[in-house]
């Protein structure tokens, strides 16, 4: 499968290290701000091949996210994937990296791959560009594989 | 924005996603990017049968990638780039949510940390 749909966002969190992955990574945290309705339910099994299920309700509606733990390395990276009824029939996979900012800051990266579209990126350029980088994406690249 | 993504026909996304996802299929897109093509056109530029050509476009097709224009015996293909535009807008919707989730989290770190 060609990796075609990517979002990747840089950030400098408030906190130390080990405390940005525990509020990834521990469901009563997870709990405090992954959801952008209502409450959110968190069920995690941090390992890798563990399971990792996410309730998002509010708004009338309750929306499932699963994954799978594909590497999970504390402090530093955690990588599983992600699916939802809206993801597509591929997993999508979420890597999210850490890397100490001083004693109290964290910077952290998150890219979500293997979104079914690469269009995003490309938006403003329109389809003259989008095809330019799906021939792009055509190459035979340095053996990113994500899971 | 969760609307957006819930909103969003996952059916549709797949046949757009599965379309795009074959290097024969992005050719053919390619292409018609420049003008329209009948599929023997279109055919001669791969190295494989015609009716594997045809296979492939009838998988655009059903995705609402091309669109088929018959008059008489010739069948003309043109590229329809709308799917993939709103493709693009559920693609957005991801980087606003991932967004939204580092926004609220950036603001639980801070609120919990003694300063």
């Amino acid at each position: 499968m060609i990796d075609i749909g990517v979002v990747e966002i840089h950030r400098r969190l408030p906190a130390p290290i080990g405390e940005v992955f525990r509020w990834w990574t521990e469901p009563q945290l997870l709990g405090e701000w992954m959801t952008p309705i209502g409450t959110v339910e968190a069920d995690v099994d941090l390992r890798v091949g563990g399971r990792l299920r996410i309730v998002m309700k509010g708004d009338g509606r309750v929306i499932e996210h699963t994954g799978e733990y594909l590497e999970v390395d504390p402090p530093r990276r955690l990588v599983f994937t992600w699916v939802s009824p809206y993801t597509g029939s591929v997993p999508s996979v979420v890597t999210v990296e850490l890397q100490a900012a001083g004693d109290a800051e964290t910077e952290l990266r998150l890219t979500h791959s293997r979104l079914p579209d690469s269009a995003a990126r490309f938006h403003r350029g329109g389809w003259d560009v989008m095809l330019d980088r799906l021939d792009v994406s055509l190459q035979p690249k340095d053996g990113q594989h994500a899971g | 924005m969760l609307n957006q993504v819930v909103e969003y026909s996952s059916r549709k996304l797949d046949a757009v996603y599965g379309a795009i996802a074959h290097p024969v299929r992005r050719r053919v897109l390619k292409q018609l990017r420049a003008r329209g093509a009948t599929v023997t056109e279109l055919a001669a530029a791969h190295p494989m049968s015609l009716a594997a050509v045809s296979k492939h476009i009838r998988v655009l097709e059903d995705a609402g990638l091309v669109r088929r224009t018959i008059v008489g015996r010739e069948h003309r293909l043109t590229l329809e780039p709308a799917p993939l535009g709103a493709a693009a807008g559920w693609l957005d919707t991801y980087r606003h949510f991932w967004e939204e989730r580092l926004d609220l989290l950036e603001a639980r770190l801070r609120s919990r940390k003694p300063q």
